[in-house]
């Protein structure tokens, strides 16, 4: 450590003056300015004003905001140059917002999900990860933190591009909506992928598989961005044909309502991340529980909204092709819901369900509450059932739904299944029974398995996607097989087995040979009843009061925070 | 009901200060003594600020921590002294939260680092064994960065940070990048950054390994200085004698298990069979020996040279007689040194160095 020799002042010191101006200007800030940000960032959240300073010294953001400069300018000269004299005639406009909207897919989407995947894989690589939850910031704080700091980053090259993209709306062939659209696509693309990387960035905790991870992160952003600049481009080459279209409003509302639908994933991958690098006593179970349900209502709602407006467009309620749509609506909607809850599902049947004192004491205490709340609790278990309620109330409540908005006023619904059955060909209902059938019968085999041998294993959360693929695959393999075993022609044919196949179940819907759907509810009940026998465990757990010392303790906090206000 | 505590820092506000003058710590800002947040809080002088009770963490089939449980009290320096592997880093690190335990708890202030994590972390401060930096941030940029993470805005935060500077003696390099900072400066940093926002408790995973022998001597009176001011601080190293001089409190652990705890001094008694006496005669080397080896309470009797070596089983006063015995027998005594059992002697024969 150095020392100011004898008779050396801190002040007369150049190397202790240098620092001591160091400290002013990055703890008070030496001009206003400097004062008025150094408050600001106490607004902040302190991983975005860390991460703020960390890029603003890198390479990458350097290097990336330069090549983003170069490429803009470059592509500007080469499509006007090559364009004159076609482009004050021609929609050239076009050609040119292409160029911009490649140039700023690849950093919104390929660079900063994979610096956002980086620093989250960074501070488990470098030992930064443990005191930085050894802070009082909650994991949810940080996830969110690398969110913010990744989407400061993607507006950056939002911004940096916004005049080139005004200057496209100039030209011929370009209009607000083919700029706007592919911006809130790119926008929502970003995030997207941003949170993946966020997610899997801290889902490898031991880095045993980094490298893996590294690849697969890499891959998944070039294909997203290039999928995403293929559609774009069509888009805007599409836009000049539709722009005397009157659909377009009800398009682009619809495009609108669908960004925000995949805005609530983001929060979901968020939420998911924050649990696995939260605290290993914290329940964070619940809450993506109500989220998840959130979603699917959501779904709903702009799957309503669209149902709705289908219906006012149609010259008559309770005609025949009306009822067709509705049918079709109806059974796609089944279908993305059941997806929506076997991916959230296959998560919740694999948790362990030993609820530490911390959790339990926020479980729900009276009987009403814990009639309908329980449900939320983790557990697999109550996971199980829990998806199984939400969509059978989903299935349940939009097909009523659906046949009260379809149908004439007075119009019964005895008469609606005689018009159904007329046509024969769509069949929503026995979609819905499929999907819930499904859902309880291969999700309910996932718990069990894990119940009877994977008690107390490791990465349940991985065994439980392994089990539910191998089952799938069982499902489709072996009914495949044996149906071919059957047949005289060695043609597969869709017999009463054939059910536990759900691409083929799915296509050939229509016309399922008696007692398939029958044998569907009759094993799907087995398998509940089972689950049913050992959900017990996950029911009799009891909310803890809070320990006297813990409700002192944030008193303390509070007296402390209110005497900081002061 | 809130007990509003005297604030113990308050009182020794003069000697922390005289005590950092003592370090040497050149200070471009005004040096402003460490006081940890004991204004507002509950702490009582009877309740133990580190309590672990009854710890056990397995890994598969291998028993990191087996049936831990010890205690240390405000004002504490407990040092954990046992070799690598023995369970000491996994203790730290239930203690600091960072893991659950297989079975058992661990106390912080009153409160479990198992089920309130989020409260225990804001009263302790933990410096693990790796750095946990980032290195292209420079050392304010650094302590800002968890002293806003810990809550503190404002005037709060850049005191605390100038303070924290000050008392790890980094304010001469605070701008300085963290990439170029020597291992001795980056444990000082990590140090201030387990102590940017006054934690009541302190666990420090090998603090001094590494370090030169005057850092390590700084970082000893820093340690010092925290228990002096109310810290309670757990402390692990290998450097045994460096234990014995900084701590109240020690405990031996191998294997998971704790061999022994208590003050160095209660240690070494409880695990001493006697004490080693070096004798140097002029001549009758041989005879002396044989006389010596028939003696009451001696035993392991060997000569070197003109010096013999015995272990003697019993306490001063055996130890004169034995003297008084040698002359008048007639041996040209020309020394007689007894040597007391160092921790590492005591270390020695505790453990048996076997690892998991």
């Amino acid at each position: 450590m150095s020392t100011i020799s004898e008779g050396q002042t801190p002040d007369s010191d150049p190397i202790a003056v240098t620092h001591s101006s160091t400290i002013r200007r990055l703890l008070d800030g030496e001009s206003s300015l400097d004062r008025w940000l150094v408050q600001a960032g106490d607004w902040c959240s302190p991983i975005l004003v860390k991460e703020t300073r960390q890029s603003l010294k890198s390479r990458q953001f350097q290097w990336t905001f330069i090549l983003l400069m170069v490429a803009i300018a470059g592509w500007t000269l080469f499509a006007i140059l090559t364009s004159v004299p076609a482009i004050y005639f021609q929609p050239a406009g076009r050609y040119l917002l292409a160029g911009y909207i490649f140039i700023l897919v690849i950093p919104a989407c390929v660079v900063v999900p994979n610096a956002a995947y980086r620093s989250m894989a960074n501070e488990l690589e470098q030992g930064t990860f443990d005191v930085l939850t050894l802070s009082p910031l909650s994991s949810f704080q940080i996830v969110l933190g690398k969110l913010a700091v990744a989407s400061v980053q993607s507006g950056f090259y939002f911004a940096s591009l916004t005049p080139c993209f005004a200057l496209t709306y100039l030209l011929r062939g370009v209009t607000w909506m083919s700029i706007f659209l592919p911006l809130a696509t790119i926008a929502v693309g970003s995030l997207i992928l941003i949170s993946v990387g966020i997610l899997l960035g801290s889902l490898d905790r031991a880095r045993r598989y980094s490298t893996l991870i590294s690849i697969a992160m890499i891959l998944l952003t070039i294909a997203g961005a290039f999928t995403l600049y293929g559609m774009l481009t069509g888009f805007v080459f599409e836009m000049a044909n539709m722009s005397g279209d009157p659909d377009i409003q009800i398009a682009f509302t619809s495009m609108l309502l669908f960004f925000l639908w995949l805005m609530t994933y983001v929060v979901l991958i968020i939420l998911a991340a924050s649990a696995a690098i939260g605290m290993a006593s914290e329940n964070y179970s619940t809450t993506i529980r109500w989220w998840g349900l959130f979603q699917s209502l959501f779904m709903v709602g702009l799957w309503g909204a669209g149902f709705g407006l289908m219906v006012s467009l149609s010259p008559s309620r309770g005609s025949a092709s009306i009822v067709r749509e509705a049918e079709q609506m109806l059974s796609v909607l089944f279908i993305i819901q059941a997806l929506h809850w076997t991916v959230l599902g296959v998560f919740f049947v694999s948790e362990r369900g030993v609820l530490t004192p911390r959790s339990r004491r926020r479980l729900p205490a009276t009987m009403l509450q814990r009639v309908f709340l329980s449900w939320g609790n983790p557990g697999s278990g109550t996971g199980y059932v829990f998806i199984l309620l939400c969509l059978a109330g989903v299935i349940l409540s939009t097909f009523l739904f659906g046949l009260w908005v379809i149908m004439d006023p007075g119009v019964s619904v005895r008469r609606y299944a005689t018009y159904q059955a007329g046509y024969g060909e769509f069949h929503s209902i026995t979609i819905g029974t499929m999907v819930w059938c499904w859902l309880a019968f291969y999700l309910g085999l996932v718990r069990l398995f894990m119940v009877c041998f994977a008690k107390n294993r490791a990465n349940r959360f991985v065994l439980g996607i392994v089990l539910l693929l191998l089952f799938q695959f069982i499902g489709i393999a072996g009914t495949l097989y044996l149906s071919t075993l059957g047949s005289n022609t060695n043609t597969p044919t869709f017999e009463w087995y054939s059910i536990a196949n759900i691409p083929w179940s799915i296509v050939d819907s229509q016309k399922l040979p008696s007692g398939a759907l029958e044998a569907l509810m009759l094993f799907s009940a087995i398998v509940i009843v089972l689950n049913w026998l050992t959900l017990s465990r996950d029911l009799t757990v009891v909310k803890l009061a809070v320990p006297p010392r813990v409700k002192e303790a944030r008193i303390e906090s509070k007296a402390i925070a209110v005497d900081e206000l002061d | 009901m809130i007990h509003k505590m005297p604030n113990k820092s308050n009182t020794n506000e003069s000697a922390s200060l005289g005590s950092l003058n003592t370090l040497s710590v050149s200070s471009a800002v005004d040096a402003i003594a460490y006081t940890p947040t004991f204004a507002k809080g509950f702490h009582q002088a009877s309740t133990p600020m580190i309590e672990v009770r009854r710890l056990y963490r397995t890994f598969g089939k291998t028993e990191a921590v087996s049936d831990l449980s010890f205690e240390v009290m405000a004002g504490q320096v407990f040092g954990f002294i046992g070799p690598n592997g023995a369970g000491k880093t996994t203790s730290m690190r239930i203690l600091a939260t960072l893991e659950l335990p297989t079975y058992g708890d661990a106390m912080i202030d009153g409160l479990s680092s198992i089920n309130d994590p989020d409260l225990v972390r804001k009263r302790m401060g933990f410096m693990p064994d790796g750095f946990g930096t980032y290195p292209n941030m420079d050392c304010v940029e650094y302590l800002d960065f968890f002293a806003r993470a810990y809550g503190l805005v404002g005037k709060d935060r850049i005191n605390a940070v100038k303070r924290t500077l000050a008392f790890t003696g980094l304010d001469k390099i605070a701008s300085k990048s963290i990439r170029g900072l020597s291992k001795g400066m980056r444990q000082r940093l990590c140090l201030g950054r387990a102590i940017v926002h006054q934690p009541k408790v302190l666990i420090l995973d090998e603090p001094a390994n590494g370090l030169d022998p005057r850092a390590r001597i700084e970082l000893r009176q820093l340690i010092n200085q925290l228990a002096q001011e109310g810290v309670a601080v757990l402390v692990s190293s290998h450097i045994l004698t460096e234990l014995a001089e900084m701590c109240d409190q020690v405990g031996i652990i191998e294997r998971g298990k704790l061999l022994a705890v208590g003050s160095v001094a209660d240690i070494q008694a409880a695990s001493s069979s006697g004490r080693e006496v070096r004798v140097r005669l002029v001549s009758r080397m041989e005879e002396a020996s044989q006389w010596l080896a028939s003696q009451s309470h001696v035993s392991l009797v060997t000569v070197e040279g003109n010096s013999i070596s015995l272990q003697l089983a019993g306490d001063v006063s055996d130890q004169s007689r034995l003297l008084r015995g040698l002359i008048q027998q007639n041996f040209d005594v020309i020394e007689f040194a007894s040597k007391e059992r160092s921790l590492e002697d005591v270390f020695m024969q505790i453990t048996t160095g076997a690892v998991q």
